[in-house]
């Protein structure tokens, strides 16, 4: 990073921690098979946000602290997942159905709010549709602190957890009759995920933290048959993600941090599913080939 | 702005109302085919499909934009689709993949022309349904706004394919191997639906937003849902829920909202419309007839009052079998530890007995009227036919069938007491009344064998 | 030799189940919905033996097993292992799932798998060690996959998962063993090799109950049944109790006015 300015090594090292980490918690997303959680929970973001920017006018205050604004994100985003199991069960409908509700509705809630907040003639300078979009090129030193408290305290979890982690997504009844609470361990699993979530939002924003949570940890899952690999090599990829990204919109006006971020993970997704050793689309053409079938 | 101005505010409504059931029928079958989350993929990824289409035309036609997203729309489905099921990844994160890399691709190539045009990011994300009367087409001498003739159209649309394929459709939705097998080409069918949701998610967007038009298309559904079994129903339902929830959503969004908490500014309307359908669908999983939890309520109310009755019946016909008669304290004591129920409870089982007229109280005793009798040896034959029943037929110990039969008592009418009587009268002696496993004799009931 | 009329003889009766009895079950009513799969279930089962589980599809079997784990909830009754609650003595239980009950795909190699049948001694935060890698390779020697250890689960055959699925039990090291139909869909080859293993098992004094459904070789496998069709039909020895009579009454007609009432109470929400 040396010849780039301090502005955009700050950049870097922030989205960079943040995509180890959306890596390590999108591994868990995918193992459990609920990928688009990370969906519902970005898009529950918004009317926390909004609410909280409300809450701190309303208490006197100018509404920017950006503490009471992620307080928010994260309540709205607790709220969301409480939403989604709430509304599975009273309304019985599939987990996706009761995401899509959930994302709809508060996303829908959030933005009349912020319509609202904007008309105002103090919250257009609030800058709270940032939230939506991202916007990287505004994260400071502080920023950077914060990125990489809630990156070292995932990795942190999932290290130390790993083996509890595993037996979660891999056999879920089978942890079950060993003891281990398999609810506080799946909350465990969406409190890791709300916290990228959360600490994504001002990079990417609410709608391609998805990405970044998903993108590395497939690109990861197709390169490795290991779970001892598969973690760190989603860390890696999400980090790098994050570094190129950041690297690539520098290199230009008009590129925007946040989807450069998302396309460069998507470029790393696209060449290990054609290249990946085993699972990768030649490896399966050749693998097909020389048994003489299509599999 | 509290009072509405037809000419903008109705127009507003029924944008709302005509999107409402333009996504009633896609939304039905991607509620019921459990695969909602396609709606938000479609309605994503059509924003890099309205920059290419601007790129490559120059112009910022509607037909050129709405033939973009729609080609994005379609794009996106078969992208994740084959992702999911050539690389083997999880159909959820094929979705995802797909879509928020389309939607970054989106983002980058907007800002790259945003010098040259208009086209605002938020504006796709939620819409301006506030905005659409203003743009409109003067058709046969009365302005006529350009999004309702879009979404008109799409309504349309989709109404039709329903009735064109609507056999093969119902049974694609309910039971895709059935409709593979009687040859209904369930992946055309399948097509077709994702090709309707792409485009009413295309009409509905540039008014409604992209990710409201989820709301849209999942939330009537699925509430709908709650209501029928049957496809028709769903969608019908959906579009009624879709329709108050524009027209109350608006409202929110103009009166409610503002005299709130905004101090004298309206809402969003797209917004207030999806959280008002959210709302909604909360109400619909609470008075929900079938499954609604008021009615679950009520229903579990009224049971635990019943069997309080019933058990407070057989109790004063087993004292009368034994020569032993009980005041109403006493009644209610012994119904308290024996139904293991409040003392509240058989307090309003008792009192309710009187009502009826099945219970007298004579001087202090409690008795069963003539009717009372009836209806209590009616409940014990059931439990002590279905004590022999355990025990002969499940070889359920002595010791327990007692509990087993306490609760079968209360579900068994005449027609299933003589099935029971007729299965074991064909085993036990002939020459002896029926006895229980305890040697009770098993009472007749007026007008059973 | 008493009638078929009157199970009771075939049947522990009720009260006086031993407190030694690796599994004892008593007044065991489970439901699903409301809807009652199993009616009333008293059984014990005798140390050291392998038992073996039988009865049509929808008889309740696998859900014997998953309300002995505390897998799925119980209406009422108990279930005593070795005379004291299951969640006391989880660590004297081993569980075999059906193999379709995880994902194949999942990036785990055998011995991955088979380690993981020593966490549960393991507790928390506790790296797997040496030691533990140490039993996870002997159990995979002892069910014949020592070579295929350090393969990803997917590339295995149905009959290697399987085995996989037993060693991880065999590294659990735990006395009583439930194990849900470990012979479904694997080659004679692999039968062959689990029930020997199986025997192995009972030769050190453990006590194996397996899920079965093919009565052709429940005679040769197992020292003891238990004929199960929502309620215990019988239980005992396998010579005495697979009578020609109780399994026309465990296969054969369904108790119409049980199904019949068990229909009432999930429509009643009763129960």
């Amino acid at each position: 990073m040396i010849g780039l300015d301090y502005n955009t090594q700050v950049v870097a090292a922030a989205t960079a921690l943040l995509g180890g980490a959306a890596g390590v918690a999108g591994c868990l997303l995918l193992l459990r098979r609920r990928a688009l959680m990370g969906d519902a929970l970005g898009h529950a973001t918004l009317p926390g946000i909004a609410a909280a920017y409300l809450v701190s006018v309303a208490m006197g205050g100018t509404g920017k602290e950006p503490w009471i604004l992620l307080a928010g994100a994260a309540v709205g985003a607790i709220a969301g997942v409480i939403a989604v199991l709430v509304i599975r069960r009273g309304a019985r409908v599939s987990d996706e159905t009761a995401m899509a509700i959930v994302l709809g509705a508060f996303f829908g809630l959030g933005t009349a709010l912020l319509t609202v907040i904007q008309a105002s003639p103090k919250g257009h300078q609030a800058g709270l549709s940032s939230f939506i979009l991202g916007h990287a090129a505004s994260m400071v030193a502080s920023d950077l602190r914060a990125a990489s408290i809630v990156a070292l305290a995932c990795v942190a979890l999932v290290v130390l957890l790993t083996k509890e982690l595993r037996l979660l997504c891999f056999d879920e009844s089978f942890a079950r009759t060993i003891g281990r609470p398999v609810r506080w361990l799946d909350a465990l699993v969406l409190l890791i995920v709300t916290a990228v979530v959360i600490a994504g939002l001002q990079a990417v924003g609410l709608i391609l933290i998805l990405a970044l949570l998903i993108l590395p940890a497939t690109a990861a899952r197709l390169c490795t048959d290991r779970f001892a690999t598969l973690l760190p090599l989603a860390a890696a990829l999400g980090a790098v993600s994050g570094v190129g990204g950041t690297l690539v919109s520098s290199s230009a006006p008009n590129l925007p941090t946040g989807p450069c971020i998302v396309l460069f993970a998507a470029a790393l997704f696209a060449v290990a599913l054609i290249f990946a050793p085993r699972r990768g689309l030649l490896a399966r053409a050749s693998a097909s080939r020389v048994r003489g079938s299509p599999s | 702005m509290n009072a509405w101005t037809w000419a903008v505010d109705g127009w507003i409504i029924a944008i709302g109302a005509l999107s409402a059931i333009a996504c009633a029928v896609p939304g039905a079958f991607l509620v019921v085919r459990r695969t909602s989350m396609v709606a938000d993929a479609i309605s994503h990824a059509v924003l890099p499909g309205i920059a290419i289409a601007f790129l490559l035309s120059g112009t910022r036609d509607p037909l050129f934009m709405f033939l973009g997203a729609a080609a994005a729309g379609v794009f996106a489905t078969l992208a994740s689709a084959s992702l999911a099921r050539f690389a083997r990844i999880d159909s959820g994160a094929a979705l995802g993949i797909v879509f928020t890399t389309m939607f970054a691709l989106g983002l980058l190539l907007i800002v790259q022309v945003a010098d040259r045009v208009d086209l605002d990011p938020s504006c796709v994300l939620y819409g301006a349904v506030e905005l659409a009367p203003l743009d409109s087409i003067l058709i046969a001498g009365s302005e006529i706004p350009r999004a309702a003739l879009v979404l008109g159209a799409v309504t349309l649309l989709n109404i039709a394919l329903a009735f064109i394929f609507w056999k093969e459709l119902k049974l694609m939705a309910f039971d895709p191997a059935l409709a593979r097998t009687l040859g209904c080409r369930p992946k055309l069918m399948e097509s077709i639906v994702l090709g309707m949701a792409a485009a009413t998610c295309v009409a509905a967007f540039e008014s409604v937003g992209s990710i409201l038009v989820v709301a849209m298309m999942i939330i009537p559904a699925a509430a709908a849902r709650l209501f029928s079994d049957r496809l028709a129903g769903v969608i019908v339902g959906a579009m009624i829920v879709g329709i108050v929830g524009a027209v109350l959503g608006h409202w929110v969004a103009t009166s409610l909202a503002p005299g709130l908490v905004t101090g004298g500014r309206d809402a969003s309307s797209a917004g207030s419309i999806a959280a008002t359908l959210g709302a909604l669908l909360v109400v619909c999983i609470i008075i929900s007839p079938r499954r609604g939890i008021v009615v679950r309520l009520a229903h579990r109310w009224l049971l635990t009052l019943r069997i309080a009755r019933e058990d407070a019946l057989g109790l004063l016909w087993r004292l009368d079998e034994d020569g032993r008669a009980v005041d109403v304290a006493q009644l209610r004591g012994l119904l308290v530890r024996g139904s293991a129920i409040p003392n509240w409870l058989a307090r309003a089982a008792i009192a309710r007995l009187v009502r009826d007229g099945r219970v007298e109280c004579a001087g202090n005793v409690a008795r069963l009227t003539a009717h009372g009798r009836v209806e209590g040896a009616s409940l014990v034959r059931s439990h002590r036919l279905w004590e022999i029943y355990l025990m002969q037929r499940l070889a359920i110990a002595k010791d327990h069938v007692h509990s087993t039969a306490m609760v079968l008592e209360h579900i068994t009418d005449s027609a299933m007491r003589d099935k029971l009587a007729r299965e074991e009268g064909g085993v036990g002696d002939h020459s002896q009344p029926l006895a229980d496993p305890h040697g009770r004799a098993v009472p007749e009931a007026p007008g059973e064998k | 030799m008493t009638t078929a009329d009157q199970p009771a003889s075939a049947h522990p009766t009720g009260c006086e189940h031993s407190s030694t009895s690796p599994l004892s079950i008593h007044a065991l009513t489970v439901a699903y919905h409301r809807r009652p799969v199993l009616w009333d279930v008293d059984l014990d089962v005798p140390a050291q033996s392998i038992v073996g589980v039988i009865g049509p599809n929808g008889a309740g079997k696998s859900t014997l097993l998953k309300a002995c784990l505390g897998l799925i909830p119980i209406s009422s009754g108990k279930v005593r292992v070795y005379g004291k609650p299951y969640e006391e003595q989880r660590a004297l239980v081993g569980y075999v799932p059906q193999r379709e009950s995880v994902d194949w795909d999942f990036p785990v190699t055998a011995l991955e798998v088979v380690m993981m049948g020593t966490f549960g001694r393991l507790g928390w935060f506790h790296r797997a060690g040496k030691q533990e890698r140490a039993k996870a390779r002997e159990a995979l020697d002892s069910v014949g996959l020592a070579d295929e250890s350090h393969q990803q689960i997917g590339q295995l055959s149905g009959g290697q998962q399987q085995r996989v699925f037993l060693a991880r039990a065999l590294a659990q090291s735990a006395q009583l063993y439930l194990m849900d139909e470990p012979f479904a869909s694997v080659d004679a080859a692999t039968e062959q090799a689990i029930i020997a293993v199986l025997r192995r098992m009972r030769g050190e004094g453990r006590t194996v109950i397996v899920v079965h459904h093919d009565l052709e070789t429940a005679r040769e496998y197992f020292d003891w049944v238990i004929l199960l069709n929502t309620r215990v039909v019988a239980s005992g020895p396998t010579a005495t109790t697979m009578t020609h009579e109780r399994l026309r009454q465990t296969y054969g007609g369904r108790l119409t006015l049980l199904d019949e009432a068990a229909q009432r109470m999930q429509k009643a929400q009763l129960g």
